[in-house]
């Protein structure tokens, strides 16, 4: 298990993750991300606000710089 | 394992708080054999489905209960601190309907729930006293349905922050406005149904507010009726009062 700290940011500014989670791959702390942004993006939308597509998620892991990144596109489908 | 008694005084004084007991009541709740029980972070002492014999009194430490979905999804329904029987329903329910696990490491005491239905039975206060608590543990899951279902994230999470604040200033370890958070984000976002990144956001959200602050785990309210204006924070549901008598 790895510790990943997953930092947002989105149309209302930067939020560092100070506290991280454990994950066991990538892949799964990617999938978190991934459903934190979601989590997020749907809360906008619940409260009428105003949602960044530039919005995204820093994944890092422990002693490390950003090791990848989930996009507005990687966790939403928009059809046009 | 034999257990000093002493463990039973802070749940023993919780209930004299707001009701006298006679004094044949008080030793009888004494007298009850216990069995303690020690355990680590995170560790499950009550799984769901099992059938349980004895309920739990948490000594030391912070327990949730919880039920998990089968893809591995886990809801807290509830948080419990020292002085706290954690599962009273376990008396009369057979088979636990959702599980327990600590978020520190926990001191429990076990009473056997043959002696608490006969302390029920024998002294009428204390089946009083113990249909009450499980009351009180119904009306906090009504709170928290309502958190869950209608709440904002943020004032989702300014709810459970102070009702925790609440509890913990109850058994002297928050002085009404400052006390150390004793769970992760993670076992918040999982109390307030959001993930660890909204429950994060949220958390920043109220501080950029001004009505929190934070340091580490510890968390300071700066603006308490800020706080429960934007929570919509009545502690009438923990029932701080006591019962009709």
């Amino acid at each position: 298990m790895t510790r990943y700290y997953f930092d947002l940011s989105n149309g209302s500014g930067f939020v560092r993750d100070l506290e991280g989670q454990l994950e066991e791959s990538l892949l799964a702390a990617t999938q978190a991300a991934i459903e934190g942004l979601r989590s997020v993006i749907s809360g906008e939308i619940n409260e009428g606000k105003a949602v960044s597509r530039s919005s995204f998620v820093s994944i890092r892991c422990e002693d490390s710089d950003e090791v990848t990144k989930v996009y507005f596109d990687d966790a939403v489908t928009i059809l046009e | 394992m034999s257990v000093d008694n002493s463990v039973l005084f802070p749940y023993l004084t919780r209930i004299e708080q707001t009701r006298s007991l006679s004094a044949a009541a008080r030793e009888a709740f004494l007298a009850l054999p216990l069995e303690q029980h020690i355990y680590g972070t995170y560790q499950d002492f009550i799984k769901e489905g099992e059938r349980p014999t004895r309920s739990c009194l948490i000594v030391e430490g912070v327990v949730s209960r919880y039920k998990t979905l089968r893809n591995g999804r886990r809801q807290i329904s509830s948080f419990h601190f020292p002085g706290e029987m954690v599962d009273l329903h376990a008396t009369l329910l057979t088979v636990a309907d959702s599980g327990m696990r600590t978020h520190t490491p926990t001191t429990i005491v076990t009473i056997n729930c043959e002696d608490i239905l006969d302390l029920a039975a024998q002294y009428s206060e204390w089946g009083r006293a113990f249909w009450f608590d499980t009351l009180v543990d119904a009306s906090v899951f009504r709170e928290w349905t309502l958190n869950l279902g209608q709440r904002t994230a943020a004032a989702r999470v300014a709810h459970l922050l102070l009702e925790i604040n609440a509890r913990l200033e109850r058994i002297g370890q928050s002085d009404g406005r400052r006390f150390v958070l004793p769970i992760t984000q993670l076992d918040l976002a999982d109390a307030v149904g959001l993930s660890a990144v909204h429950t994060n956001r949220s958390i920043q959200q109220l501080r950029q507010s001004g009505t929190i602050r934070t340091q580490g785990r510890e968390v300071v309210i700066e603006d308490y009726a800020s706080l429960v204006a934007q929570a919509g924070f009545d502690p009438s549901y923990l029932h701080p009062e006591g019962p009709r008598r």
